[in-house]
């Protein structure tokens, strides 16, 4: 029995298939859970497309591992007093087929891709910047038709990467052109091939414009459905690299892996579980009976039942990860006491409520712990768990739930991922936008002057007079912030969990 | 011969029609659309209806369903939302990797199944055994079946637990198709051993029904083999069930396999009609349904052929039922 492994491989070794044939070659591989159909970064901000994408683009800046900018395409930047104009000197990079990356790619990008389709920056920047200027190859100046102090943190290649235009200039509708199949950017890796269902094929690109950064000859971004397949093929060392994964399995990997954790990543970050009341339902509105909620759940059980300690309570609307603006004490009144909660419940006058609470099937334990919490007080939450598309479409569409639960993430500034929650005018048929359709004038006034300056002590001081109001009248309740955690290859390191580039500098050790 | 031709050709033209049908509004009645999985977080109501539009789902769904009838007559059953590529295309392209799989395992579930079926039909204790292990094959969900499989001591240590080449290698010619054969172990196994459990279980049924009847006794009278009477015998005048058994598999394989291919992240229909299902990718799930549908059709054929070869009474044509 010992042998037949041995046996096995001297056959194969035999037969000419051994590993040694390709040995000269590193082959990295990495596995995700969705295919992503096509290639164009700049069309959709779904993370199964950049999660391979990203590596082969860039963006104008990077961010480092505390969310700050850093150079990426552009070597460096300078920002006008009035917070009005940034003008960017770009590096000498080159496109993967050759030909020079210029300031009009950059230009071409965001006017003719990212503000018609890329769906975030379209609706953070599209209405901001009043003119891109290209004085020359290597400058590409943004003029703001208002201060925007996220502007910086959202030229990163997941929010706005920068396409080439000789590619996509004649190629009609850029959603359907033929160059999505086949990508040309100027990032670190290079488009090789794919098989839909099966895998993408990456190469490094060793004409990279920052060098020789990266120690991978080949990246290959296996498409694995099954979460327990992902693991045990990261086991057995026939998948190098998982970028999410559950905390329960960890122990599982942990003595062969490298654990790394990050807030943000490809598509998003600094998310937060978040429970949103209906707002056009009797008993969601009664804001005593949201008190009550708040108070019923213990959120520490859910962070060391369901993260298993990774995660963090929220102690605040806002990610603690954007911590400038990020209110420590907001939610402090709001701790866990069914006591207090069955005393609110009993002055408002409510007895045996029964709530729904729609989720998407993996969020089911933490609907299950909390209706255990929950029925101490006497509410009787039922957990409602529908595929990604069906809870999309009874939550923002049919507005068919009393409550819900969503992975709201913050991004790395409120006015990415935060304001969309509360502002009245994003109470629409839009997924993720305001699932509880709270409307309050001063929130509304107060996010629209933090968004309009540069100030960063006035706009803070905007966002913690936000929070306060949000705790008080608890549109929303905020559960636990997540981490994103991702296990890779021990061999190797310089892995960027946190960024869309997450193997851009990886290295063997 | 023309008759029969005509009659399936008509056969077939009408569950196509029916399946399509019966899907496309189906899933149209299925909450939630195809324009989030193509656009990501945050779509504003201007990206979700040029989508729409560029997809045609603005349209009434009675207009949506004359043209998708249009397009199914002329063989095309549209393009894919996630691939941007002719859904039908993209089904075949997938379909190999099924192949791979499933003829193997259609093929080694016969060879074993059968005479295990055969000798079940006896009585004694072995018989027991067999059909006890059958039923419990035959019971155990399909895509558990795969997962203790590589969990199994063996089975772990040497063969790969998922995928259908190794990445690192980039074989060609002969040395791809070692590797294939290396990675189709366990998932040819583990459907190897449903099948083989059902046809154990179908063929001992139908060698049972023949063991009463008169001429099996006067062929062991007149000095004949058990397993002579069994082969020659019982088994062509059971044979049947067992044929249809193949037949209608044929279906099962291609769109039951598909828990055996998520399990093992293996790329051919199965994790394809999933993905179909999730991104609701309507022209895809009706293109993998009618390529299903088609090839139990074409599986329930051949098996009538095969049958009315192996039975001469079927053979003359008179005895049509």
């Amino acid at each position: 029995m010992l042998n037949i492994r041995d046996t096995l491989f001297v056959a194969t070794a035999a037969l000419g298939f051994s590993a040694a044939q390709v040995a000269a070659q590193t082959t990295f591989i990495v596995a995700v859970p969705s295919d992503p159909g096509q290639f164009n970064p700049g069309i959709t901000t779904g993370a199964h497309v950049h999660a391979v994408a990203d590596s082969i683009f860039n963006g104008l800046v990077g961010l480092d591992s505390d969310l700050q900018p850093v150079p990426d395409l552009a070597a460096s930047w300078s920002v006008s007093d009035d917070g009005l104009t940034y003008t960017f000197n770009l590096n000498q990079a080159a496109w993967h087929d050759g030909k020079p990356f210029t300031s009009a790619d950059v230009k071409f990008t965001f006017e003719n891709i990212l503000f018609k389709y890329h769906s975030r920056t379209k609706a953070g920047l599209s209405g901001v910047v009043s003119a891109i200027e290209t004085p020359d190859d290597r400058t590409v100046i943004f003029r703001l038709s208002s201060p925007h102090p996220a502007f910086l943190r959202r030229l990163n290649v997941t929010e706005a990467p920068i396409l080439a235009k000789h590619i996509y200039e004649n190629a009609g509708d850029p959603a359907e052109a033929e160059a999505n199949s086949t990508p040309i950017g100027t990032g670190a890796y290079k488009f090789v091939s794919y098989s839909p269902g099966d895998r993408v094929v990456l190469e490094e690109n060793t004409n990279y414009f920052k060098g020789d950064v990266t120690d991978l000859d080949r990246v290959v971004f296996r498409i694995i459905k099954d979460r327990e397949t992902a693991l045990l093929a990261l086991q057995r060392g026939e998948v190098d690299y998982l970028p999410r994964m559950s905390a329960k399995d960890i122990s599982r990997v942990e003595d062969q892996s490298t654990i790394l954790t990050a807030t943000a990543g490809p598509g998003g970050g600094n998310c937060i579980m978040t429970v949103s009341f209906n707002q056009d339902r009797e008993l969601t509105q009664n804001s005593a009976f949201r008190q009550a909620f708040a108070r019923a759940v213990d959120r520490n059980r859910l962070n060391d039942q369901v993260l298993f300690g990774r995660g963090k309570v929220a102690n605040a609307p806002f990610s603690s990860a954007i911590g400038w603006a990020h209110d420590a004490s907001a939610l402090d009144a709001l701790s866990y006491d069914s006591a207090a909660a069955s005393a609110i419940l009993a002055e408002a006058g409510i007895s045996d409520a029964t709530i729904d609470m729609v989720h998407f099937p993996n969020f089911t334990k933490y609907a299950e712990l909390m209706a255990q919490d929950l029925a101490k007080v006497g509410i009787n939450l039922v957990s409602r768990p529908l595929d990604r598309s069906a809870a999309i479409d009874a939550i923002f569409k049919q507005r068919d739930f009393d409550t819900n639960l969503i992975s709201y993430c913050n991004g790395v500034d409120p006015e990415i991922g935060i304001k969309r929650m509360y502002v009245s005018s994003n109470i629409a048929p839009i997924p993720f936008s305001n699932a509880s359709a709270y409307s309050n004038d001063k929130i509304d006034d107060l996010f629209a002057a933090a968004g309009n300056t540069a100030d960063e002590a006035a706009r803070a001081a905007a966002y913690g007079e936000i929070q306060s109001i949000l705790a008080d009248e608890l549109p929303y309740f905020w559960l636990v912030e997540t981490v994103r955690i991702t296990a890779a290859n021990p061999n190797f390191s310089g892995y960027r969990p946190w960024s869309g580039q997450y193997l851009e500098t990886v290295r063997a050790n | 011969m023309l008759r029969m031709t005509l009659s399936r050709t008509a056969q077939a033209i009408i569950m196509v029609w029916a399946v399509a049908t019966a899907l496309f509004f189906l899933l149209n009645a299925v909450p939630g659309g195809p324009v989030l999985a193509l656009t990501g977080e945050f779509a504003d109501p201007d990206t979700v209806a040029r989508i729409e539009e560029r997809l045609g789902l603005n349209r009434p769904l009675a207009e949506r369903y004359l043209s998708f009838l249009g397009l199914l007559a002329s063989g095309n059953l549209g393009e894919s939302y996630t691939y941007a590529k002719p859904a039908l295309a993209v089904t075949l392209s997938h379909l190999p990797a099924t192949l791979v799989l499933a003829i193997p395992s259609i093929l080694m579930a016969a060879a074993i199944g059968l005479p295990l079926g055969i000798r079940a039909a006896r009585p004694g204790p072995l018989s027991g055994v067999i059909i006890a292990t059958a039923l419990v094959l035959f019971a155990v969900p399909v895509f558990w079946l795969g997962h203790m499989l590589r969990l199994a001591p063996g089975a772990s240590t040497v063969f790969p637990v998922q995928g259908m080449t190794d990445p690192r290698g980039f074989y060609q010619g002969a040395a791809y198709w070692r590797d294939v054969s290396y990675h189709a172990v366990l998932p040819v196994l583990t459907l190897t051993m449903h099948q083989m459990a059902y046809t154990i279980l179908i063929t001992r049924r139908a060698i049972r029904a023949q063991w009463v009847r008169p001429y099996v006794r006067t062929g062991l009278a007149k000095g004949a083999s058990v397993s002579r009477v069994e082969w020659r015998h019982a088994l062509p005048n059971g044979a049947a069930p067992i044929f249809a058994l193949f037949g209608n598999r044929i279906g099962w394989f291609l769109s039951g396999a598909i828990l055996v291919e998520v399990v093992y992240a293996w790329p051919g229909l199965g994790q394809l009609t999933l993905a179909a299902i999730q991104n609701r990718d309507l022209p895809l799930v009706i293109s993998v349904v009618v390529v299903g549908v088609l090839f139990t059709m074409l599986g329930n054929l051949l098996a009538d052929i095969a049958q009315t070869a192996s039975d001469p009474r079927l053979r003359s044509g008179k005895a049509a039922s």
